[in-house]
């Protein structure tokens, strides 16, 4: 049986919907194939370069492009890598670790993650600020703050205050954060890969209510951006509605501007129509990753600036 | 005696001494280092956390790293508080070989010398262990069993 078959199969709506968005044999294949073991060296504890080297007298590693500290590692098991209980690597996949990078964090910063657990994109941007400056780390899911909080520890992170409010409700901190991601709970296409029932259980009508949520989160965490600051959406799922939709709806609402994104990664295009709708020609910033581009998760990552003075 | 032993104890200072001061204090006795954070002891485990301070108040909000515990002989530190303060501790630093390292992470509880009595940091190559008490010529382990090193 093809992969496409086996899609179809499992959820029939799900390959009607998305087989008008692309329907090459690979990205069928792609879709369903077990993910590659990535993990994330965690420079808070030691230097890269001294984990690097200890790792490679056992492990074979390969250098994800995209990410100076994220590599492909030949092990099944991450118990069985010393440094993973040390804390000096994370199991984290490697599409996720673009949002960090693009959002660029500076020691000092006060940076706002808005849907923060499991915790592996505040471990890499608390690496980035050197552990130097303030991360507002918030899951309103009390089960996956504490979640959050184990990770955050075990990454020896000592600047995040987790709290477990409403994202929306970071509005009323009104251009106050320097940086802000909003990694936003969404329909999670791209975790298939990590999991089936992502593909058995999901609906449309799913994919609407999780859009109606990212709408909300966005205009709040852009609200609570300085003007000069830098926000990353992104989200690992492959509809327009949770992707271009949403950026397109901050776009019109507000004054958000995008920024091209440089990194080595190869994408799908932009969806600027969908089901009738035109969306505008700014989306053509944001990268849209499809499984079979990099063999990943599905991500799509916009750079959102506001103008103003203060920042980049 | 019993007096004496008694005020050796930094347990019986929680609450009477200010967390930090004591945190601080235990660590260089202890270890001839402490770092500048903001400290918090805090349940009936004694356990030690520790934080950096941020300019904005969120109100209700968690997310403190859990950097030790207080014993009755001294201060304990977790993996990552050993991270914090091993690179800069001078005194009672054991180092380990490979080998002991992985026997060490696996959960077992280590050979040493047998003049060795106390809280010691561990060190392997680059890496921080914990801090283990030695005491009759082994080093016992306080590895966490989720955080073991396995085999398979």
């Amino acid at each position: 049986m093809s992969a496409r078959d086996v899609v179809k199969e499992a959820n029939p709506a799900f390959y009607e919907r998305y087989s008008k968005l692309e329907d090459s044999d690979e990205f069928w294949e792609f879709l369903i194939r077990p993910l590659r073991q990535s993990i994330r060296v965690n420079t808070l504890k030691a230097p890269l370069e001294v984990i690097v080297e200890r790792l490679k007298e056992e492990f074979e590693l390969e250098p994800i492009p995209w990410v100076r500290e994220g590599f492909f590692i030949n092990v099944d098991n991450l118990a069985r890598v010393p440094e993973h209980g040390l804390g000096l690597v994370f199991g984290q996949e490697a599409s996720s670790m673009i949002p960090p990078v693009v959002l660029d964090p500076k020691p000092g910063e006060l940076v706002l993650d808005m849907a923060a657990a499991p915790g592996s994109k505040t471990g890499q941007i608390a690496q980035y600020m050197q552990n130097e400056g303030c991360i507002i780390a918030n899951d309103p899911n009390r089960d996956r703050a504490n979640v959050l909080i184990a990770n955050l520890n075990r990454m020896g992170v000592l600047i995040a205050r987790v709290t477990t409010r409403d994202g929306a409700s970071f509005a009323r901190f009104e251009n106050t954060f320097d940086r802000v991601l909003l990694d936003a709970p969404c329909s999670s296409v791209g975790m298939i890969r990590k999991s089936w029932r992502f593909l058995r259980e999901w609906r449309e009508k799913a994919v609407v209510k999780y859009m109606n949520v990212q709408k909300r989160l966005i205009l709040a965490g852009y609200r609570a951006l300085k003007p000069g600051g830098v926000m990353v959406y992104s989200t690992c799922t492959i509809d327009p509605l949770e992707n271009e939709e949403v950026v397109d709806y901050l776009l019109r609402k507000t004054d958000a501007r995008l920024e091209r994104i440089d990194l080595p990664v190869k994408t799908s295009e932009p969806v600027l129509e969908w089901e009738g709708k035109e969306y505008s020609e700014e989306l053509k910033k944001a990268l849209r990753i499809h499984p079979n581009d990099n063999d990943t998760e599905a991500f799509f990552i916009a750079k959102i600036v506001k103008p103003g003075d203060g920042g980049e | 005696m019993a007096v004496s032993e008694e005020k050796a104890n930094p347990r019986n200072e929680i609450g009477k001494t200010n967390d930090a001061e004591l945190v601080k204090r235990l660590l260089i006795e202890n270890y001839g280092y402490a770092l500048d954070l903001i400290y918090l002891i805090r349940g009936n485990h004694q356990k030690v956390y520790a934080r950096k301070p941020c300019p904005l108040d969120v109100g209700r909000n968690d997310g403190w790293l859990y950097f030790g515990r207080i014993e009755s002989d001294g201060i304990r530190l977790t993996i990552e508080g050993s991270f914090l303060v091993g690179p800069k501790a001078t005194k009672n630093v054991v180092e380990l070989d490979d080998e002991r390292a992985r026997r060490y992470l696996a959960g077992e509880s280590i050979e040493v010398d047998e003049n060795l009595y106390g809280w010691f940091i561990l060190k392997w190559r680059s890496y921080y262990l914990g801090s283990a008490k030695a005491k009759d010529g082994r080093l016992l382990n306080y590895v966490p069993k989720e955080r073991r090193l396995r085999a398979e």
